[in-house]
């Protein structure tokens, strides 16, 4: 894999922070080495002590003042070694990454912990996109996945996707403008990176089924793509056994994936995690280490403590809890619509996630009819041009959570939509 | 949690911890953000805090004054826009800018900070310095215990150069990370509290004072530069975590005002014994060999070393035996040979300090009898 033809000029230019590079100088050096080098404050002074995180459950969890300590100074930059190796752990039993543990310095597998896998994404864009380069997105796609590429201003290239997900033949269409030798072409307009949301997608909720993933695979080793696999909806699929992902069928390397603990723990927390080839996770770093530094220190210590009083299987267990409690607002969400938009509207049962992706039928675009009559009606949904790689189009789609509001809501919600449609005929 | 010291327990109850568990607002979660901002209007009384001035005192928490920085350097400059900086300044600053393919201009600064006289001149001859080069847009700089330098702004040299801003229209980018760790009380005023254009961004960080882990600090400045720093966070790092934020705001409620200043008060205490001790180490290990400024603040002393003109070799030496340090070459924008070495006082012992000066003072004999 040649991964420097992914990255741009900025990020290339990037070199990792003298200070950083002499922490760890100072972290791995004998006991006798006197550093008077860092900037790291003292932390004797901090004035927290030590914390206990209560569970629902009753247990007290402590992070008792030697933790703490570590918790509250200047940290490595890739995450506490604690949490990376956990995470490390994690990744090996559920994907078994085929990279994992190679002897390719570039390829080899590595984890780094973010401050949300939003902002996991938002490096990983801001390393490789350039203005008017291609990439390919699937579209519809995550708002803020969009709002991080626009402003980037590369050519978007929409590959279509329906309940299973992207789909490989577009893909393959759309390639098909280029040679697979372009890749070995610098000055070509060939894309490199592809990005997609293999489950509970968001807005669809649809999920990639495997014969797609190894469709995609293929293409991405055949054009030399980067593949970013949004999933932070993987656990909260609601059919098992769950869907092998793309890092578990990533031969080459050439698989980024970003996990999260938002659906799971919390998203406040702001703790991801970016999964894929060491080659492509220093240039993230490298990016950290000038501005961020590190994830907070507290969010991981704190996660850690909990991820390891549950432990990987009692991590496991959490999210078939999570997952079941999604379940059951999909389905009270599915028979809300087909009681009150029958007729009205179209859709497809979400295999995971949060959201319901709803087309009105009679409706080209919904853009006012959600902002500003159901808004009026006193119910929010999120027109479908929000997710739009042309956010001018017009748009018949709405998004629908199900993840807060009860299945009594959710049937007034419908109804109150369902009425403004029929009045909207009408007139 | 319980806090040092004074081993009282605040409690996070279930209330705050599900607000602040859930995704919350890019400028931060809403009950600390309103405590920073009465916090700075206590400190500073910023005099745009009116809401009819255009550029109206607004606040978004940030991943660290770093993370505070890089976005308002990337907000500010493009490639091959300049920055005024002090000739010795913060490394990451000088990457961050670099990474733009922005150019960085060093101004002469003494024991005051910046000198009016050298900056002014530098702006008003710039088209004839430096022709066919736009014009400057910003000045960056560290203005309490300057990383590496130790340099607090007097209050006389800040509205100099702020009346120099307003002429020539220029951003000020206050970094004042070490504002607490002053030395002297009463605290220097800062650009920000004489800030009546709206033309100061100022980075605050608790990392010095309460832990850099927290990853938790400021952005203050005008309302129209921090909307944007607002759409940077809303795809990147978004509200930042959630728990420091829960805990932080629990600790300031604790102190309140008062308890806070009292805390950072005792934490610059330590420094200033520390940089007592350090500087007492200097001179009985270095002096006629080496010169410095007593520092005014924070946890760096900035030495020069007599007759070498590029102290690479001497930090070499001294890591080869045991003693790191830093060479003053990675200060300067164009990592242009120093005289200069940084010494953190910040975590040494007094013994091992004096150990460290002792090789340091060994080894400089060595490349000055070259």
């Amino acid at each position: 894999m040649n991964y420097s033809r992914f990255f741009n000029p900025t990020s290339l230019a990037r070199q990792p922070s003298a200070i950083r590079v002499m922490t760890a100088i100072v972290a791995s050096g004998p006991p006798s080495l006197i550093s008077m080098a860092g900037g790291m404050p003292n932390a004797d002074l901090f004035p927290i002590h030590e914390a206990s995180l209560t569970l629902r459950d009753g247990s007290v969890l402590r992070i008792p003042p030697e933790q703490m300590k570590k918790a509250l100074q200047y940290s490595a930059t890739p995450g506490l070694p604690e949490l990376v190796q956990w995470m490390k752990t994690l990744q090996k039993q559920m994907h078994n990454p085929p990279t994992r543990g190679i002897s390719d310095p570039q390829r080899q597998l590595d984890v780094l912990i973010t401050t949300g896998s939003q902002d996991g994404i938002c490096k990983t864009m801001e390393a490789c996109l350039q203005e008017g380069q291609n990439v390919l997105l699937e579209t519809p796609t995550y708002s803020g996945t969009l709002s991080i590429v626009k402003p980037m201003r590369p050519k978007m290239l929409g590959i279509k996707s329906d309940k299973d997900g992207l789909d490989p033949a577009h893909l393959r269409e759309v390639l098909s403008k280029w040679h697979p030798s372009d890749a070995k072409d610098d000055s070509s307009s060939i894309p490199r990176l592809l990005y997609l949301v293999p489950n509970g997608g968001n807005p669809t909720g649809a999920g990639l089924t495997l014969k797609r993933k190894k469709e995609i695979y293929e293409l991405a080793q055949q054009y030399d793509l980067l593949i970013l696999e949004d999933d932070p909806y993987y656990y909260l699929q609601f059919n098992e056994p769950y869907i092998p992902s793309l890092l578990s069928m990533d031969v080459d390397g050439r698989v980024v994936r970003f996990d999260s603990v938002s659906k799971l723990l919390s998203g406040g927390a702001r703790v991801g995690v970016v999964t894929g080839p060491k080659a492509v996770l220093e240039r993230i770093n490298f990016h950290m280490q000038a501005s961020v530094l590190h994830t907070s220190g507290l969010a991981q210590t704190c996660i850690l403590s909990v991820l390891e009083s549950m432990g990987q299987d009692g991590l496991r267990k959490h999210a078939h809890t999570v997952a079941d409690f999604y379940l059951k607002q999909r389905d009270a969400c599915i028979a809300a619509v087909e009681k009150h938009l029958t007729g009205l509207a179209e859709w497809s049962v979400p295999s995971g996630g949060m959201f319901l992706w709803i087309r009105l039928l009679h409706v080209k675009d919904t853009f006012s009819l959600i902002t500003e009559k159901a808004r009026a009606a006193e119910v929010i949904f999120v027109p479908g041009q929000a997710f739009m790689i042309d956010e001018a189009a017009p748009s018949p789609y709405l998004r629908a959570s199900y993840s807060l509001v009860s299945p009594a809501d959710m049937d007034k919600g419908f109804q109150r939509l369902a009425d403004l449609l029929r009045e909207q005929s009408k007139e | 949690m319980s806090a040092n010291g004074d081993g009282s327990v605040l409690h996070v109850d279930e209330r705050l911890m599900r607000k602040h568990l859930q995704y919350g607002m890019s400028e931060g979660y809403p009950d600390l953000r309103q405590c920073l901002i009465d916090l700075q209007r206590r400190l500073h009384s910023p005099p745009t805090c009116d809401s009819q001035h255009t550029g109206q005192f607004d606040l978004v928490m940030t991943q660290g004054a770093n993370d505070g920085i890089n976005m308002a350097f990337n907000i500010l400059l493009n490639e091959g826009d300049w920055a005024l900086t002090e000739e010795a300044t913060y490394p990451t600053a000088l990457s961050m800018t670099a990474s733009i393919g922005a150019n960085v201009y060093p101004v002469a600064a003494d024991e005051d900070g910046m000198l009016p006289k050298e900056l002014d001149r530098v702006l008003s001859s710039w088209d004839q310095l430096h022709p066919g080069c736009r014009t400057p847009k910003i000045i960056y700089t560290i203005t309490s215990a300057g990383n590496p330098t130790g340099v607090t702004w007097s209050l006389g040299r800040k509205r100099a150069v702020y009346e120099l801003a307003r002429s020539h229209d220029l951003i000020i980018l206050e970094d004042d990370a070490y504002y607490f760790l002053q030395f002297n009380r009463p605290l220097i005023a800062s650009f920000l509290s004489m800030d009546v254009d709206g033309r100061v961004l100022r980075a605050d960080t608790f990392s010095k004072i309460l832990g850099p882990g927290l990853r938790l600090a400021t952005m203050s400045g005008p309302a129209p530069l921090l909307d944007v720093m607002r759409l940077i966070k809303d795809c990147s790092s978004t509200a930042g975590c959630g728990l420091a934020q829960a805990m932080l705001v629990q600790l300031l409620r604790h102190w309140g005002y008062d308890g806070f200043l009292c805390h950072v008060d005792s934490v610059m205490g330590f420094y200033k014994q520390r940089a007592d001790m350090a500087t007492r180490c200097a001179e009985r290990q270095l002096s006629g060999i080496a010169e410095w400024k007593v520092p005014s603040g924070g946890m760096f002393l900035w030495l020069r070393v007599l007759g070498v003109k590029d102290t690479e070799v001497i930090v070499q030496k001294a890591l080869q035996r045991h003693v790191i340090l830093v060479a003053g070459t990675h200060f300067t924008p164009a990592n242009q040979k120093s005289g200069y070495i940084r010494l953190s006082f910040a975590t040494v012992t007094e013994d091992d300090c004096e150990k460290a000066f002792k090789v340091l003072a060994d080894v400089i004999r060595e490349e000055q009898g070259k």
